[in-house]
Parts: structure tokens; sequence; C-alpha cells
């Protein structure tokens, strides 16, 4: 099936002889054989994939560690939970993307490494807006805090009695209970999270005022009538998707095996 | 009115011996109310007398939905009774010395049976050895030798039944209260386990609370029967068996408890 896909495309791409619509799939190919060739100076294919992928990076962490944090916090202290909700309930339908002017306002254009009080670290931190950082967390927290609430509000009752009567304190029903029965969809919050500031990301570097990011790339090339260019952004944009996706799968097929299959 | 008066008779088979154990339970005049979703009230517990000696092994039978469950709820102290007492003997600690087998049998779903054992050792912070070594004494005693490092749900109910069991016991519990336990097994199984359940309370002494709609298990296993009646349950009979074990089904004593229970349960649930 790929190969007739290809077929067609070579096919189709010879009649309409346009590369800047439609290229052939060998100069795909061929971009794909030289990742660290430099585009319209704007950086090569590999690069600009790294400069994203830490921006998502950081910033995932961020929205990962703070979403599980609150998450647990609201899911397991009831008034707690009903006073965030209706903040939340407003700000959540929020797309991320249209923080980014409030973010780039906030934040002006400074970076990582300014934070700490450097204006130029010559190093690819250089590269990482806090703007950027800020609307991957936007994206990344909301799944993640969610599932996590869900999850630790919603145990099965008699795995709480049952510690109880075993002589669990309050403490130990959290740490013991809550926590691991919780843990399948907290591990669902996180993949949904790192989906989602994938997506983010990309959007964001796609905006005016981006100079950098693979996103970045794609729009510049696209600018350029450098098609080639962009489908290639767009493969490896799918790619990654897909292998954080299978990845973060895999964790959790490790770790809650066991979801989906109590009595 | 009448019932009370038939609660206070203790109706053994044989004069029951001077009691030398102290009681470990006491419920006086217990009474637990429901309130629907609906917002009806409805009475499941009414004036409940129940005095339980140590070492004991107590059942309970009665019709589905009669207010079994409730019972050992009020007795764990899961929830509160709207009306009498408990009282607990001074020597027993509410909070990890009452153990207690739900009717819909809990096993921790992450952790593997070894663990589920000793997952109330683990919460006394006892080290990780001697742990071990009590959860794999009990999990052989209860027959699941070799199964120690599977998941609840690569066992079967049977064997989910015996870990549940051993995770009660592992605690050394002064009170067991055992919910159905053997509800939803075939009779071999069934059988097998109310022996060993004969066994361990042979060797541990402990104080059991028993609680089973099949009135031939309440036989087999029982120094003593409480028989509730319906809605609002009281005790309609409270009888001490003393037939020497192991029981003969097909014994005359067995048959005419057997006829006498069930008879008093029929009875009540033709004229509801
Ligand atoms: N939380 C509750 N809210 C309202 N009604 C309840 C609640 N728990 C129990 N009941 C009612 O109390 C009655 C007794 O329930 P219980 O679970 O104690 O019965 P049971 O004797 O254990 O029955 P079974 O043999 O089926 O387990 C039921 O009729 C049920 O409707
Ligand atoms: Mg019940």
């Amino acid at each position: 099936m790929p190969l007739v896909l290809l077929i067609a495309w070579q096919l189709a791409a010879m009649r309409l002889d346009a590369p800047w619509l439609l290229p052939l799939p060998s100069r795909i190919l061929e971009q794909f054989c030289h990742p660290l060739r430099s585009h319209f100076s704007s950086g090569s294919l590999a690069s600009n994939t790294i400069i994203s992928l830490l921006r998502v990076s950081i910033g995932f962490t961020l929205a990962a560690v703070v979403g599980v944090c609150f998450g647990l916090f609201a899911g397991s202290i009831k008034p707690v939970r009903n006073l965030f909700e209706p903040i939340l309930e407003i700000l959540r339908p929020l797309c991320p993307i249209a923080w980014l002017p409030f973010a780039i306002a906030v934040f002006k254009l400074k970076t990582l490494p300014n934070l700490l009080g450097i204006e130029y670290s010559r190093t690819i931190f250089d590269q990482v807006q806090l703007g950027m950082i800020f609307v991957i967390f936007i994206g990344g927290f909301f799944p993640v805090f969610i599932n996590t609430v869900d999850g630790v509000s919603g145990v099965r009752q008699n795995l709480i009695l049952l510690g109880k009567t075993l002589g669990a304190s309050k403490v130990q029903i959290f740490v013991r209970i809550h926590l691991p029965a919780a843990m399948p969809q907290i591990l669902t919050g996180l993949r949904q999270g790192l989906g989602l500031c994938w997506f983010v990301i990309i959007a964001a570097e796609m905006m005016v005022g981006a100079d950098s990011g693979i996103g970045y790339l794609l729009m510049y090339a696209a600018d350029n009538s450098a098609m080639d260019v962009v489908i290639v952004c767009m493969l490896i944009i799918g790619a990654v998707g897909a292998a954080m996706n299978h990845l973060m799968r895999r964790c959790m097929h490790r770790y809650v095996s066991w979801k989906g299959k109590e009595f | 009115m009448e019932r009370k008066r038939i609660l206070a008779v203790n109706t053994g088979t044989h004069t029951s011996k001077p009691n030398i154990h102290p009681s470990i339970i006491r419920l006086e005049h217990v009474g637990k109310d429901f309130t629907t979703e609906s917002g009806k009230r409805i009475a499941v517990l009414d004036d409940i007398n129940l005095d339980i000696k140590t070492g004991q092994l107590v059942t309970v039978v009665g019709a589905t939905g009669t207010g079994k469950t409730t019972l050992l709820n009020l007795i764990a102290s899961i929830c509160k009774a709207d009306q009498g007492r408990i009282t607990l003997n001074k020597t027993l600690n509410i909070c990890n010395e009452i153990a207690y087998v739900f009717q819909h049998y809990t096993l921790l779903p992450w952790q593997n049976v070894l663990k589920n054992v000793a997952f109330g050792l683990q919460l006394r912070k006892i080290p990780i050895r001697q742990r071990n070594d009590d959860a794999m004494k009990l999990i052989d005693k209860v027959g699941l030798a070799g199964f120690e490092k599977a998941y609840p749900h690569e066992l079967s109910g049977g064997m989910r039944q015996r870990a549940a069991i051993a995770q009660a016991l592992a605690i050394k519990p002064k009170l067991l209260l055992m919910d159905e336990p053997f509800g939803s097994l075939d009779d071999t199984t069934r059988t097998e386990l109310q022996r060993m359940l004969i066994d361990l309370h042979r060797q541990t002494q402990t104080t059991t609370i028993f609680v089973t709609h099949n009135i031939d298990e309440a036989i087999i296993l029982a120094d003593r029967i409480v028989v509730l009646a319906q809605r609002p349950a009281v005790i309609q009979q409270d009888i001490t068996i003393d037939l020497p074990r192991p029981r003969n089904r097909t014994s005359r004593q067995f048959t005419d408890i057997y006829l006498k229970i069930r008879n008093m349960i029929t009875t009540k649930e033709v004229i509801e």
C-alpha cells in the first residue's frame, strides 16, 4: 500500500512538474539524507528539530511536575478541588496558542539564560524563549492535571476500606492506595499532555516572531516555495509525535499492565 | 415485641458450657437506618444484641438484603450505628486488630500475591525480610504456594479468595470478619476452603464472624449461629452448635438444625 502511494506520488509529481507544489519523492529522500544542511540560513533540519524538542522537553517537564503535584493535591482534598474547578473550567477550553500573544507581552523575547542573568550564553538554550515554554506548559498542564485529579478522586471505595481495615494511616492510604490506583490515569494524562505539547510548539513556532524550530523552518520553507523542505518537516513532525506516543504507551504497558484486568 | 423475647433465649441443642471466655465485642440495641437516594428512610437493622466471646467462630445467616454486610460494617466501624452501642473489649485495637474479608474480595490489583498478603505488615513497617517470611507461611497455609508472584488478575476466583484470607490473617487480627467469602465458588472449592478455615481457626483461635446465606456452610463452620430475620433485621435465633467436628452433613442432628434454620428464613420470606 505505501509503495502504491509512493508510485502514484512519483507519477503525479512527474506529470505536474511543479516542485513548488508537489516535489518528487526522490527530492524528499535527498533532503532526509542531508539533515545537517542549512536551509535559507535558518539552520538545518536536525538543529531545528532539536531546538523544538528541547523546548518541548523543558515545557512538558514543567507541566508534568506542576500538573501531577497540583492534581494530587486537588484530587485528594475535596474543598481544594471545588475551589479551583470553576477557574480551570474557564481556562481549559482556551486554545494554548491563544496564550501566545499574552505570553510574548509578558516575557518579551526573554530566553532561559536571561532568566539566570546571562545575556547571551552562545548555546542552544538561547533559542528557548520563555513565552514558548509558557504556552507549552499551558498545553501540557491541563490534560495532566485533569487526569491526575480524576485518577486520585476516583479510586474504588473498597480499596480504600481495605487499607483502612488493614490499619493504614491517612498518609499511607494516600501513598499506598490512591497513588498506585491513580497511576494508569496519571500516565494517560502525561501521554495526552506530551502529545498536546508537541502540537502546541509546532503551532507556536509557525507564528510571527519565532526564529527557529521545526515549525518555523516549515513556515519559512513554505514562504520560499520550497515544498520539499515543507514535506520533510511535516514528516519529521509526524514521526516525532508518533514516537513520543509510542514511548509513553510502552511506559504505560510496562508499569501499569494491571489496568483493565482488575476484577 | 415478640421478636425481642425470642432473641433473649439461647436455644442451643445442648446446654452450653459455662462461659469462661470474655466477650470481645458486644452490641446492645444496635440499629441502623439508610436513607435511599430517593429520600426514603429504611430501617435495616433493629435492636441487635450480640455478645461475641473470644475465640468463637460465629456465623451469621440471613436472606440476601437483610443487612448482614451492614452488620459487619458496623462492627468494623466502617459506618456508624444510629441506635444502640457497640463495645469492644479493651484489649482490642479497632484500627489494626480487626481484619475484614470483603464480600467482593479486594486485593490490590497492582501487586502480586506475596505483596498483597504482606500489605498489612508493610503498613506496620515490619522489615521486608520478616514480613515476606510471614506472608510466605500464610500463602503456604492457604494453599497458594507457587503463586506468590502471580497478580490478582492471573488467579481464579477461589485462589483470589485464598489470597484475601491470607491477607487478612497476616495482621494477626484478634477479630476476623468475613462476608460471604465463599459465595461465588463451586461446591468442591467451597468445601475445601471451609475445611481450611476450620483448620486455621483451630490453630489460631481467632475470633471470627462469618457471614453467609448458605445454611449448610453456617452449620459446618460455626460454634454458634446467629439467624437474621428480614427487614428490619432482628436476631431471630441464636443457636449454639456443639456438634463434634468434623461435622457430618448427613447426620440427624445436622439436618435437624438445617431444617430449623431453613424454616425460619423461608417462613419469614413468605410473610413478607
Ligand atoms: N449505603 C446504602 N444506602 C442505602 N441503602 C443501603 C446501603 N447499604 C445497604 N443498604 C440497604 O440495606 C439493606 C441491607 O444491605 P446489606 O448489604 O447489609 O445486605 P446483605 O444482607 O449483606 O445482603 P447480601 O446477602 O445480598 O450481601 C439492603 O436492602 C440495601 O438496600
Ligand atoms: Mg452482603
